[in-house]
């Protein structure tokens, strides 16, 4: 086992390594000189090409670019994660200004999404074919088919605008104001967890209703056990390890789904920030955020394969 | 009876100077909540400050002149740090006397010495052409400053007007170390001598600021000032409706108009800052385009009122454009102007040569959906003419390096033209005859002869008049060599809610807030 977990560990650097290299050429590909990007009318007469030239040393961007990776990545190691072109400030900075919000926001999507999921995928196997299955399927198929975008702005304005009962955007940290931050997290969790969750319901119901045709689901029925436990310890576990790999995924999507979100409910989390610094050409802040994204979906993809142990003792890890 | 008329006539004029006296009494008090889209770059490093970092420092640092009321038509300033200014010298030397009884945030006194070291601080730092030419910055008392400069600077007081804030020296010195850290801190922290004073600043979601007690135009009429950063223009507009804010300032146009419409909200549209238009790159001798009868062909072949009346989703605020000057400009020419005249296009394309046309590509930048639109109107527009045109979506880093280092030969380019009042600045920028390879405004356009002389003589100007003589005549013969195709005079917009009063945003300048008269009455 740890020799696996190590093994994997090892793997997830290369990954890192190759996506942050992806991903630093591809900023560069970009056309355009992200030193004027934020410049105004006021600001030209001050400009001059050796202005210019030394701005673009200082910052390395006159260096072949994979002695610039080279750097960075050296620089990286050692904390220093460079400086925003737009906002001026440490990379490091921001993103730890940014990345709780979102790890805020996503875990709450990604709690909600699974429990209510699998409980709707559950409720639809175990009732096949009755009402509750019909309604269960139902929610999980509009659940996934609803844009979200399209949904957050019809959110915000029944329950924002009309009843006034949530904050239409923007966001408070917990610590700050639980109340407050809890009323202004509703809406944005609700439509970054949606698709998910109908994912999960129609993966659970598919996978349970594989389960429960078992020989042993129907030894336990035939010893009399009570519904309850054949359904949540005999059934549910052994049939949540394709659910547990698509929730893996769903981490992802959570990131790509906080892109609109958080424009959308002015929430100042990574996908925002990312967007943001994408428009921008901010490089070394797309090259940090992706960095960290990248590190979470290869770690928590880490976890999923370890997890299935768990659900099926008989997986080895060689 | 008698008794009874006169108590009514006592009592009604009681009530009246009674009910008269409480219209006219400001309330004081509350934070006023402003959405903006954008976050702010910089907030206390004046040296770095550029475009939308500006307008955050409104509130808390301050210049030692702002543009006034009458600006566009009498280029007026108001003192705000000094109380008057002077001119000598061939406008080479610039006296300042300054406003006496101002202190900083942090306490400390605003002098003559405070206004030398920003100077200094500004040549440190090397990011002005008007302070990199400066000989000295001369303190002649406790409150008299002077700026002396190798050449005239006729167009000074458009930049102290509008980027030349001042921080307190003791805070900045005190910040650190190194020069290094002393900018890190200054650039998030600022402090000045303005109404209000910051208390936090979240990337992405809010800047604060307190009112400022002891401010030398007396005590703010506001607690407080909170910018939300809302990138999403229905969020925002949803936030005004549901009463999350009293003000949206960068609004998009369209919200803007939804806004106006509804009750509860006043909107305000700040003409004559960013007027837009098609540019041609004619500076490559060998183009088609270098030829005045293609440049003249193309902006005739332009409908601009279809476009216009196309874009401008039904609204009256967006003034067509045929020329730069706006019309109590010296250089305005009210005859001036070619009109869309298809034949006339025709002609001239036949008369270049040209009458099987060329192709072309026209570069938009990508994240304004007007200038897209504008470019499939002129798309179909210039193939009567037979030019072919091409588009392509660029995006805002592309946009501006071919701004300032140009674009393609032959090619059209749209951009937004960022307009002061104070014509003579905005002529000496866009009709800037530098080398190849020096960035300037709208760089490939072309730049004949006659051009270049006198956008000579408009630098070397040495009074008010030699240098408004000179912007007349080099305005005009821009419009003769038809430098640019000016479409429309597309206005910055907010909106507030009715509550919110003497709020003088964009009433006649986007360089302008005096955020200490705004009052909100009680809603």
């Amino acid at each position: 086992m740890i020799t696996y977990i190590v093994r994997r560990l090892i793997q997830a650097v290369f990954i890192l390594l190759i996506l942050t290299f992806i991903v630093f050429g591809a900023v560069r590909l970009l056309p355009g000189d992200p030193l004027l990007m934020f410049l105004n009318a006021t600001d030209i007469d001050a400009l001059s090409p050796e202005a210019l030239d030394q701005a673009r040393h200082e910052l390395g961007l006159d260096r072949n670019l994979v002695v610039q990776y080279g750097i960075w990545l050296g620089d990286i190691f050692q904390g220093d994660w460079g400086k925003s072109l737009h906002f001026k400030a440490d990379v490091l900075q921001i993103i730890g200004q940014r990345m709780p919000v979102t790890i805020h926001l996503g875990a709450l999507a990604f709690f909600f999404s699974s429990v209510i999921g699998i409980s709707l995928g559950v409720i639809a196997a175990v009732r096949r074919g009755r009402w509750a299955d019909t309604v269960a399927t139902l929610m999980a198929n509009t659940a996934i088919t609803i844009p979200i975008f399209w949904l957050g702005i019809i959110m915000m304005l029944v329950f924002s605008v009309k009843l006034h009962w949530l904050p239409v955007a923007g966001y408070t940290p917990m610590n700050v104001d639980f109340w407050l931050s809890t009323r202004k997290l509703i809406m944005p969790v609700i439509c970054l967890m949606i698709g998910s969750l109908g994912a999960v319901a129609r993966l659970t119901r598919t996978s349970m209703l594989e389960v429960i045709r078992q020989d042993y689901i129907r030894t336990a029925w035939s010893k009399g056990l009570r519904e309850r436990t054949i359904v949540i310890k005999h059934a549910l576990k052994n049939s949540l390890i394709p659910v547990v790999t698509v929730m893996g995924l769903q981490v992802r999507f959570i990131f790509g789904g906080a892109v609109l979100i958080e424009k959308v409910f002015a929430v100042p989390g990574m996908g925002r920030l990312l967007v943001e610094a994408v428009d921008g050409s901010d490089y070394p802040v797309i090259q940090g955020a992706v960095l960290v994204i990248g590190i979470i979906v290869v770690l928590t993809n880490l976890i999923v394969d370890i997890s299935y142990g768990w659900f099926d003792p008989r997986v080895r890890y060689e | 009876m008698k008794r009874f008329i006169m108590a009514l006539v006592i009592t009604v004029l009681v009530a009246s100077i009674f009910l008269g006296g409480c219209g006219d009494k400001k309330t004081t008090g509350g934070t006023l909540r402003m959405i903006t889209p954008m976050d702010p770059t910089v907030l206390g490093y004046p040296p770095q400050s550029a475009g939308r970092a500006t307008y955050f420092q409104y509130c808390c640092l301050e210049r030692l002149a702002i543009y006034a009321p009458d600006v566009w038509e009498n280029q007026d300033y108001q003192g705000i740090l000094a109380t008057s200014w002077e001119h000598s010298n061939g406008m080479r030397t610039w006296t300042f006397h300054l406003r006496e009884g101002v202190t900083f945030h942090d306490g400390t006194p605003w002098n003559a010495e405070a206004a030398k070291w920003m100077a200094d601080l500004w040549v440190l730092e090397g990011t002005s052409s008007t302070f990199n030419d400066m000989i000295s910055a001369d303190v002649l008392d406790e409150y008299t400053i002077q700026y002396n400069f190798n050449d005239p600077k006729n167009t000074f007081m458009v930049e102290v007007a509008t980027g030349i804030y001042f921080i307190s020296p003791t805070a900045y010195e005190a910040a650190g170390a190194t020069q290094e850290e002393r900018k890190a801190w200054a650039l998030q922290n600022p402090v000045g001598t303005g109404p209000f004073k910051l208390v936090d600043a979240v990337l992405g979601d809010h800047v604060s600021f307190e009112r400022y007690d002891d401010y030398w135009g007396g005590k703010p009429l506001l607690e407080g000032i909170n910018y939300i950063i809302v990138p999403d223009a229905t969020t925002s507009k949803n936030m005004m409706i549901a009463g999350e804010a009293d003000m949206y300032v960068f609004s998009e146009f369209k919200e803007t108009l939804e806004l106006e419409a509804m009750d509860g909200f006043y909107a305000r549209y700040c003409k004559h800052h960013t007027p837009e238009g098609i540019w041609p790159a004619a500076l490559d001798p060998d183009s088609y385009m270098y030829d005045l009868r293609v440049r003249e062909a193309i902006e005739y072949a332009i409908d601009r009122e279809t476009i216009i009346d196309a874009i401008s989703l039904g609204s009256d605020e967006i003034e067509i454009m045929y020329q730069a000057p706006i019309p109590s400009d010296p250089a305005y020419r009210p005859d001036f102007g070619r009109h869309y005249d298809l034949q006339k296009a025709k002609d001239l394309m036949a008369a270049a040569g040209l009458e099987n046309g060329f192709e072309t590509t026209i570069y938009v930048r990508s994240i304004t959906g007007r200038w897209a639109d504008m470019a499939l109107y002129v798309q179909s527009m210039l193939a009567e003419i037979n030019i072919t045109v091409n588009i392509e979506m660029i995006n805002p880093g592309q946009y501006m390096t071919y701004l300032l280092f140009g674009w393609p030969a032959d090619t059209l380019f749209i951009s937004g033209i960022p307009n002061e009042p104070i014509p003579e600045f905005v002529a000496a920028r866009d009709y800037n005859c530098s080398p190849p390879q020096v960035p300037k405004w709208n760089h490939s356009t072309v730049q004949t002869p006659e051009m270049c002389a006198l956008h000579d003589a408009l630098g070397l100007a040495d009074t008010p008049e030699k240098a408004e003589q000179a912007y007349v005549a080099l305005s005009n013969q821009a419009m003769d060599d038809a430098v640019g195709i000016y479409m429309m005079d597309w206005p910055d917009t907010a909106v507030f809610a009715d509550y919110v009063m003497d709020c003088d945003w964009i009433a006649y300048s986007t360089k302008v807030w005096n955020a200490n008269t705004t009052w909100m009455e009680e809603h």
